[in-house]
């Protein structure tokens, strides 16, 4: 697959990611809530970052 | 207890200290600590039973949730049967009550048989077994006393728990370069394993390890990962899973390498504690703590400084390891294999291997950390059509989409976390399933503004949970008297707002409640089926109430008005057929509007739904999930891509509202009325008289109000080149019904 047949999405891959190793997703859990809700994962930023 | 920084999550237990095989690479036996010689031959149950108090009691102190407890030797199984049992028997009397035990065993398979596996099921214990590759490589170390081959035996070990996968923990080989590495890794993966790993044989400065060329263990094993990455993986090696992970920062698999604290200790057959079984190759003595289960407990162990040593991370590294590029991903190998000169304060033994295999790894797997279609299938979109592949990748993407609101959450229901948390690990399925109901987005949302009951969490994991088959008894929310299981149904007659929730065999129930359950309502035809959603607190999301609990002849005439709607979409308009039957889940009745007009509507955040008021006729119905399921892959498309610019303020002439709309309304309303135009297109042909002249005006009306738009789209200036290009596939399809608008 060459990356000119492929468009890239801002959502973050998290299938594989086993749930308890999340915290250290951080970035991509909060660039996938900025999708799906940008009000409130601003209000999150600060209470991932001090558990991430 | 003071300053106890990490307490232990693995514990070896020595429950042998003899082996049936006489390996020379082995590490207990061959290497400089001896004090092998001088420990019982088997670990008492008395020791075992103290040990097994002594773990407890740690995991109960410092809410370890699960703890890993290895069966190990010399050879585990030379304890026998029935003293393996009163051990495991032991450990689940005192842990299952305190935490989760992954109890597992080492061996080399020689004495493996039925009566064994039957023991490991009944107690619920994995199996590894030590195997070095093909016939070759196996006999290479692997031998009897008497130099007889141990290869035939370990392969119907194997054999043994190929039948019992869920015995069956995995593979551990040992490496030696003078090996195939190709016919190696043939040779495991020939095996068909649950997982492998690859372990660098044990050495020190001191003592290293026979080494033909300078990088001869990197060599190797990058020949293997070359390998096993162009057969796609085809079973986990813990090694490379581990340095593929922490290249993209996430946490190590493996003691062998990464930055994480140890959190292992070993017992031994005397009861007394040890540091990792490996630091035996370091020097006689070297892994002993003075500390035993019966003086001592384990937050004493804790405290001995090897242990702190091995639990500083980056800090506790020499500075040649603290300023490496890759050190994040190697962590200086493994502990032991830094000692030299009476000093742990060195790179690893295997420093310039695990550099160059670094390296190379880093390189080969560029971070896949984003959902991407193939331009085809945004293409397929776009068209206002899409089938069954593209939905579900759509259906992938909302599924990260809620794993990240999920995990936003976990802080808030920490019982539903955990719960959580181990349904990931051993059911996926069911936990995806739930996840991927429509509503569990909504609540999860609704939970990022602060509004909703943290509490759900936990009913969205009871509900993977039971579909997992497993037994639940957890605290859940209620809603006006009712504990919903998304996907399942809801248990109605409960009282207070939440409650603890029973689940198992014999049925759900909350404990001294007179309850009823109340299974969803699935509409089915054929072989496709959906839930009919009158139960889900979180439902009454849409642009109208949605409607109460529904009696049952109201669920008789939805049933009737599916089924004949279905029919219709299934022969009238087969492209829509296929994207629905992957896509749509779920159908929400709303209320009935009071002059009877058709109502329907969709939820950005509830993915897979559409909501409607129950129409007088199917063919209504069969409009409008066409019109609102074009929503629900527009808003999934629009969760991924930007198609416009989202800054843009002006508002857009839509030809069917009076009200100027903003440009997400204008492509949503666009996107749905190609839906709308193809239904009346093709109904003209199939109703008589008044119906068919409506049918027509209908078509007409709606294809230039949908052509018209799409120009809007064009013109606008403000749609991205990806909506530029959507945009102009939604015109492909519009362009050739402009010439059908004669009715013939
Ligand atoms: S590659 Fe060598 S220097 Fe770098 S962290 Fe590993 S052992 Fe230390």
């Amino acid at each position: 697959m060459t990356q000119d047949t492929e468009i890239t999405s801002e959502v973050y891959d998290l299938r594989n990611i086993p749930l308890d190793e999340m915290g250290s997703e951080g970035d991509a859990i909060l660039s996938n809530l900025a999708r799906v809700n940008p009000a409130a994962a601003r209000v999150l930023v600060a209470a991932f970052q001090s558990s991430v | 207890m003071t300053g106890l920084a990490i307490p232990f999550r693995q514990v070896v237990l020595k429950v042998h200290s003899r082996c049936d095989l006489a390996c020379d690479h082995c590490y207990v036996f061959q290497h400089a600590d001896q004090s092998w010689r001088g420990r019982p031959r088997v670990m008492p149950a008395e020791t075992a039973a103290r040990a097994a108090y002594r773990i407890a009691e740690h995991a109960a102190a410092h809410d370890v949730r699960r703890v890993q407890v290895v069966l190990h030797g010399g050879e585990p199984l030379l304890a026998g049967h029935r003293h393996l049992a009163l051990i495991a028997a032991a450990l689940r009397d005192r842990l299952d009550p305190v935490c989760e035990l992954d109890l597992r065993i080492h061996t080399n398979g020689v004495r493996l048989d039925e009566r064994f596996c039957d023991l490991f099921a009944a107690y619920g214990i994995k199996v590894g077994v030590s195997l070095d590759g093909d016939r070759a490589a196996n006999d290479r170390h692997r031998r009897h006393a008497d130099g007889r081959s141990s290869y035939d035996e370990v392969i119907r070990a194997l054999g043994l728990l190929a039948a019992r996968p869920e015995l069956y923990a995995g593979i551990l080989c040992t490496i030696d370069v003078a090996n195939d590495p190709i016919a190696v890794y043939e040779a495991l993966a020939a095996l068909r394993p649950p997982r492998a790993d690859l372990l660098l044989p044990h050495a020190t400065w001191d003592s290293p390890p026979p080494r033909p060329s300078e990088t001869a263990y990197a060599d190797w094993l990058i020949a293997i990962f070359d390998r096993w990455r162009a057969d796609g993986a085809p079973m986990p090696i813990r090694l490379f899973d581990s340095l593929i992970r922490t290249a993209h920062g996430r946490p190590s698999l493996s003691e062998a390498v990464g930055l994480e604290p140890s959190t292992v200790v070993v017992i031994e057959t005397d009861g007394s504690y040890e540091q990792v079984d490996s630091l035996k190759v370091a020097y006689d003595g070297a892994p002993q703590t003075g500390f035993d289960v019966f003086r001592h407990s384990l937050d004493d162990v804790a405290g001995h400084p090897g242990i702190r040593a091995r639990q500083r991370g980056a800090e506790a590294l020499a500075e040649e390891c603290r300023r490496c590029p890759v050190v994040s991903s190697c962590g200086g190998g493994l502990f032991t294999h830094r000692f030299g000169a009476g000093s742990f304060d060195h790179p690893s033994v295997y420093c310039a291997d695990l550099f160059k295999l670094i390296h190379h790894i880093h390189r080969e797997t560029p971070m896949p950390t984003s959902h991407a279609l193939p331009r085809a299938t945004v293409d397929a979109l776009a068209t206002g059509f899409g089938s069954a592949p593209e939905l579900d990748r759509l259906a992938q993407s909302q599924l990260s989409l809620r794993r990240a609101l999920l995990a936003a959450q976990r802080a808030q229901a920490p019982a539903a976390w955990d719960l959580l948390v181990s349904l990931d690990r051993d059911h996926p399925a069911a936990l995806a399933e739930v996840l991927l109901h429509p509503y569990v987005r909504v609540w999860a949302v609704g939970r990022l503004r602060g509004e909703g009951d943290a509490a759900y969490l936990a009913n969205i994991a009871a509900a993977a949970a039971i579909r997992a088959g497993a037994e639940v008894k957890i605290r859940v929310s209620v809603t006006a008297g009712s504990i919903h299981l998304p996907t399942l149904g809801s248990l109605d007659g409960v009282s207070g707002d939440d409650a603890v929730l029973l689940a198992d065999a014999s049925g759900v129930r909350v404990d001294g409640q007179e309850t009823t359950w109340r299974e969803a309502v699935r509409l089915t035809r054929g072989d496709f089926s959906v839930l009919l959603e009158d139960s889900d607190p979180h439902r009454d999301c849409h642009q109208w109430p949605a409607s109460g609990r529904l009696r049952d002849e109201e669920i008789a005439q939805w049933r009737r008005a599916f089924e004949a709607a279905w029919d219709l979409i299934a022969s009238d308009y087969p492209r829509y057929a296929p994207g629905l039957r992957a896509g749509l889940t779920t159908i929400t009745p709303l209320m009935t509007a009071p002059s009877s007009r058709p109502v329907s509507s969709t939820a950005r955040h509830a993915f897979g739904a559409v909501a409607a008021a129950l129409p007088a006729d199917p063919a209504t119905l069969a409009l409008l999930i066409l019109h609102e399921f074009q929503h629900v892959k527009l808003g999934a498309v629009l969760d991924m891509y930007d198609l416009y610019d989202e800054s843009d303020t002006t508002l857009y002439h839509a030809p069917w509202r009076e009200d100027p709309r903003p440009l997400e309304g204008l492509l949503q309303g666009t996107y749905a009325h190609i839906a709308v135009s193809d239904f009346w297109r093709v109904r003209r042909h199939a109703v008589e008289g008044e119906a068919r002249q409506e049918a027509q005006e209908n078509f007409t009306r709606w294809w230039s109000h949908t052509a018209a738009a799409v120009e809007t789209l064009t013109g606008s200036g403000k749609m991205t080149p990806l909506g530029m290009r959507f945009v102009s596939a939604m015109r492909e399809t519009l362009a050739p019904w402009g010439d059908e608008r004669a009715l013939v």
